[in-house]
């Protein structure tokens, strides 16, 4: 998209400079440690009352508490200004002691994104007029839940206020041409404190205010989600009265993601979700979804990732554009399946009116939209550690039969989904009654309603979402095991235990053996594929017979790896096929690092050869390309037509890296994980891996030079 | 019936439209200088043998009916005299040391492999390419997988060098979509010495096929210092005048990459001091031919 009106173009230098500091500056690393003392000093002065309006009061305390710094390129207000206080002082020893006395409230948070309708319909003020009435005819516990509400109402009035007064202060200092725009960031929240939005700038700062504010109750996590649906009554209400024109509304997008990477803490990640479907089933992509990505493209920045939701009624140029960017290098853009993410959400008893409206949490975890308090990623479950364990538990008296054996593995697993219910239900317990967040719960439906906070179980959807890791390398072992144990009997297996528990010390030709001579996961074939439809099948069925507190929610699987897959791998020990000691697990839903040997094509058949719809804790499938694949508008083409079949085939979330030299440079460190990688220079195609030093040195030269 | 086979690459998205199989057929009746694939020249089986592979598991020593396999001073040797490419060194070694290219394929197990992508196939507009080697050369091999893939409605690639009797490509023009169709020197003299093949019938066969109605795109290698000359380019400018059906014309600069499989040939690189050509030298070459030919020319 080009956009070469005066407007942006005079104003992108300056976006260009922040943004060149943002991608520099250190992000701090914990949000909540600077707010430690405030939450601190008033939850001291509420002792004597009932957490909902202890935790109703802190929320508005803080709230009052926060400062904002502007920068002279900033259109939005958002960076708070923190007080420097070091983590030695006496101030802070003492309010993280007085903290840490206070009974625990375990357990997942955020992951969502708020349901801030309420405030576009009333504003605060009408909120406030409309939780009055609710108290006037509430029982007692209600009232206090109101009562919390009306205090966190309070606070995010006095925020609103308190960044209008910023901007206003910096009025007078500021150059002719700066007054103006400060001048709309002061009109805006001042009208946020008491009204509600009006315009597409009032409804972005809105929704970065939500976010801030969730944040004061130690919720991390709490994402923009569908801004595309969210703000496109208020863009086509401003274009229509000339207030705005689409550059504009392209620079407040680029200046709330720069917030984003300015605020939220390294390491993490921030969803922005477009495209999808209405209630009625019809395509909901809109001019935003276009800008929402365009702005990605411009402030190409580490958050927010952009997921594209996609089904068979998307517009192609949504997705080429998407793709376009994948193309270029850009690793953030994803495509998640509409059709299989709502069958899946149907499943576990959404209706179909609401089915449409969820988004990726922040990686690849599925949560309802505005009603949700999902636990994601509670526990993770790494499937092969336990596969070891049953290896050695039974290699004394193995099993008779492949069967046999995969019946104990299985039972095995059950018991572990059994212990991580108990212990997700006994944070549930430990956060009903400890924890209190009135500010989410405010905006989480259907807290209102119910006059319940969303640590009391006020919220729509109370699900548990946990994790399998390391699918791939689970199936990969179940048939080594089948293999070389029961059926050619190559290995006994107290051998096999040996061989795993010495990582292959000395015995290379023997991990050689178990890692290529048999076929793995990812090269699409259905003797290896089925282990994982089967697991899936398997996990799926036993957390179906779980209800989680407190209203008996599901407990569901998903397939979602963060950082998990090398984290525990790292811990693991080595593993029938093939895999070291330490080596990361496979990521996600795809095949273990290096053993796409047949190709995307294959992988993508492998990866959809079982059902994901069940897996709403979130099924991730990366790709990764050397661009001398792609080196023509037709071959990029051909990554449009990779991705799209994938999600016809009911594919869940797939994100694509394109690399050039790194990539390469990475694979001749360490080939055994980029054994897949194929390189193609004019119609000569060969594993990267496989070729001399001097002839990856020559390949490499290459690409570097085709990239210019 | 059965063909001879050395790869078969699934998402090959760069020999015609589409996603794409292609099936890499053993055996061609040219000897070019440059041949980037030298294990497709043969029909016959070879071991590609990749030394700095190996982990020394000794496999090959203890299996080789012909001791050519021999650990010296802890280096893993070849004796490519004594080696009578049996292949059964390959059969376990798991290292990637030794490798067995080239197999006997038949037609039904081709067709299942390359059905495998059917899905991407026609969200793409894809589909089979058969490549080599040399199709022709196995050319009842190559009309049966044409004729199947025909009856699954894929699209259907034919790389060809051209070098084979006439009626082999006139039995084929129904089943293929595309005819990638080499055209590796214009002058006759020099095409018999860079590639062992006379030019004449190669010639006569790309002027009878186009005026059969195949749709053609003229495939260039040029190597520096054989065919990168001027009067090479306009004449392939010209010949895409003269032809009726070329649609595009695709300039393959020489790349050396091809070295690393003779060295796991145990071939000696009879050209070891060519490379790659600079950008602005395919570059120009391009504009040349371009430059009078009324068809798109592209790098391919």
């Amino acid at each position: 998209m080009n956009f070469h009106d005066s407007l942006y173009t005079d104003y992108a230098p300056r976006l260009a400079a922040w943004r060149q500091e943002c991608a520099q500056r250190q992000r701090p690393k914990q949000f909540a440690a600077q707010i430690i003392t405030s939450i601190a000093r008033s939850l001291r002065a509420s002792e004597s009352l009932p957490i909902q309006l202890r935790r109703g009061l802190c929320t508005r305390d803080v709230l009052r508490f926060l400062e904002f710094e502007l920068n002279d390129s900033a259109l939005l207000m958002g960076v708070p200004a923190w007080p420097s206080l070091h983590t030695e002082s006496p101030e802070f020893q003492a309010a993280s002691a007085y903290l840490g006395s206070i009974p625990p409230a375990p357990g997942q948070t955020g992951h969502c994104e708020l349901d801030l309708s309420r405030l576009h319909e009333l504003g605060i003020d009408g909120l406030r007029q409309d939780l009055l009435r609710r108290q006037a005819n509430a029982n007692k516990e209600q009232k206090d839940v109101y009562q919390s509400f009306l205090y966190v109402l309070e606070g995010f009035s006095a925020l609103c206020a308190k960044a209008a007064a910023t901007a206003l202060a910096a009025i007078p200092a500021a150059s002719e041409s700066r007054r103006a725009e400060l001048k709309a960031i002061y009109e805006s929240c001042q009208r946020l404190a008491h009204q509600p939005p009006v315009t597409f700038r009032d409804a972005l700062q809105l929704c970065w205010f939500g976010i801030l504010g969730t944040m004061t109750e130690n919720v991390g996590l709490v994402v923009p989600g569908r801004l595309d649906i969210r703000l496109i009554s208020f863009y086509q209400r401003d274009i229509a009265a000339g207030h705005i024109i689409p550059s504009q509304a392209l620079m407040l997008l680029e200046n709330l993601y720069l917030i984003i990477n300015e605020v939220i803490p390294e390491g993490l990640a921030v969803s922005v979700m477009v495209g999808g479907r209405d209630a009625q089933g019809r395509d909901a992509t809109n001019e935003l979804s276009y800008l929402c990505v365009e702005a990605v493209r411009r402030t190409k920045l580490v958050y927010p990732t952009v997921g594209v939701c996609w089904h068979e009624e998307t517009p192609e140029a949504l997705t080429n554009l998407t793709v376009e960017l994948i193309g270029k290098g850009y690793s953030t853009p994803a495509f998640f399946g509409d059709e299989t993410i709502q069958r899946g959400l149907k499943h576990y008893g959404v209706p179909p009116a609401e089915s449409c409206d969820y988004i990726n949490s922040t990686c690849v975890e599925i949560t309802p939209c505005g009603s949700s308090n999902v636990w994601v990623a509670s526990p993770y479950f790494s499937t092969c550690h336990f596969l070891v364990e049953e290896i050695r538990a039974q290699a004394e008296t193995p099993p008779a039969t492949f069967e046999g054996f995969l019946k104990a593995y299985q039972y095995r697993l059950a018991e572990k989904i059994r212990e991580g219910v108990t212990e997700e239900n006994r944070r549930r317990v430990l956060r009903q009654l400890n924890g209190r967040k009135p500010f989410q719960s405010l905006f989480t439906k259907d807290c209102l309603e119910r006059g319940r906070d969303i640590d009391d179980g006020g919220a729509r959807y109370n699900w548990v979402e946990c994790s399998f890791v390391g699918l791939a390398n689970l199936a990969d072992s179940l048939y080594v095991i089948q293999e070389e144990v029961y059926h050619q009997h190559t290995m006994s297996m107290p051998e096999l235990l040996a061989l795993l528990d010495s990582n292959f010390e000395g015995h290379e030709p023997e991990r050689l053996r178990l890692l290529k001579k048999h076929p793995k996961y990812g090269i699409n074939t259905e003797a290896v594929d089925h282990f994982v439809r089967d697991t899936v099948a398997f996990v799926t069925k036993e957390c179906a017979q779980y209800k989680m507190l407190p209203d008996d929610s599901h407990f569901i699987p998903g397939a979602f790896c963060w950082i998990m897959h090398e984290l525990l791998g790292r811990e693991s020990g080595a593993t029938p096929d093939g895999r070291k000691a330490g080596f990361p697990f496979a990521d996600g839903a795809g095949p273990a690092q290096g053993r796409e040997i047949n190709g995307p094509t294959a992988a993508i058949l492998s990866t959809t050869s079982w059902d994901a719809s069940s897996f709403i804790g979130g099924v991730a499938f990366n790709m990764k390309f050397n661009s001398s694949l792609f080196t023509s508008p037709e071959t990029f083409q051909r990554l449009r037509d990779l991705i799209v079949t994938y999600l016809r085939r009911g594919g869940f979330e797939t994100q694509v890296n394109v690399v050039d030299h790194a990539m390469l440079l990475k694979a001749k460190e360490n080939p055994d994980a980029y054994r897949d990688l194929v390189v193609r220079i004019g119609g000569y195609t060969d594993y990267f891996t496989r070729l001399s030093p001097e002839m990856q040195t020559e390949v490499m030269l290459r690409t570097e030079y085709q990239a210019v | 019936m059965n063909g001879r086979i050395f790869q078969i690459q699934r998402f090959s998205i760069q020999d015609g439209p589409g996603i794409r199989t292609t099936v890499f057929l053993k055996g061609c009746p040219l000897h070019c200088l440059w041949c980037h694939n030298p294990e497709s020249v043969s029909p016959a089986p070879h071991t590609f043998f990749s030394p700095a592979q190996c982990i020394g598991c000794g496999y090959c020593v203890e299996n080789c009916p012909e001791q050519a396999h021999k650990t010296v001073n802890g280096v893993h040797i070849l004796d490519r005299t004594l080696c009578k490419e049996c292949g059964k060194c390959a059969q376990g070694c798991y290292s990637g040391a030794l490798e067995v290219v080239g197999r006997e394929a038949s037609v039904e197990e081709v067709i299942a492999e390359v059905l495998k992508d059917l899905p991407f196939y026609k969200t793409s507009g894809g589909g089979m390419t058969l490549s080599g080697g040399e199709p022709l050369a196995q050319y009842e091999f190559s009309l049966e997988l044409l004729t199947a893939a025909r009856k699954h409605d894929l699209n259907t690639c034919l790389e060809t060098s051209g070098f084979a009797p006439f009626e082999r490509l006139a039995a084929l023009v129904n089943l293929v979509d595309f005819f990638y169709f080499d055209c590796k020197e214009t002058d006759p003299a020099r095409h018999l010495e860079y590639t062992g093949a006379p030019l004449a019938l190669i010639m006569e066969n790309l002027t009878r096929l186009d005026a059969l109605g195949a749709t053609l795109v003229l495939r260039c290698p040029i190597i520096p210092g054989l065919n990168a000359r001027d009067e090479h380019f306009q004449a392939i400018a010209k010949l895409a005048n003269r032809l009726q059906h070329v649609k595009e014309v695709q300039i393959l600069p020489y790349h050396p990459l091809g070295r690393s499989k003779l060295e796991r040939l145990g071939k000696k690189d009879l050209n070891p001091d060519w490379s790659f050509p600079e950008k602005a030298e395919v570059e120009r070459w391009i504009a040349e031919v371009a430059r009078t030919c009324r068809v798109p020319v592209l790098q391919g």
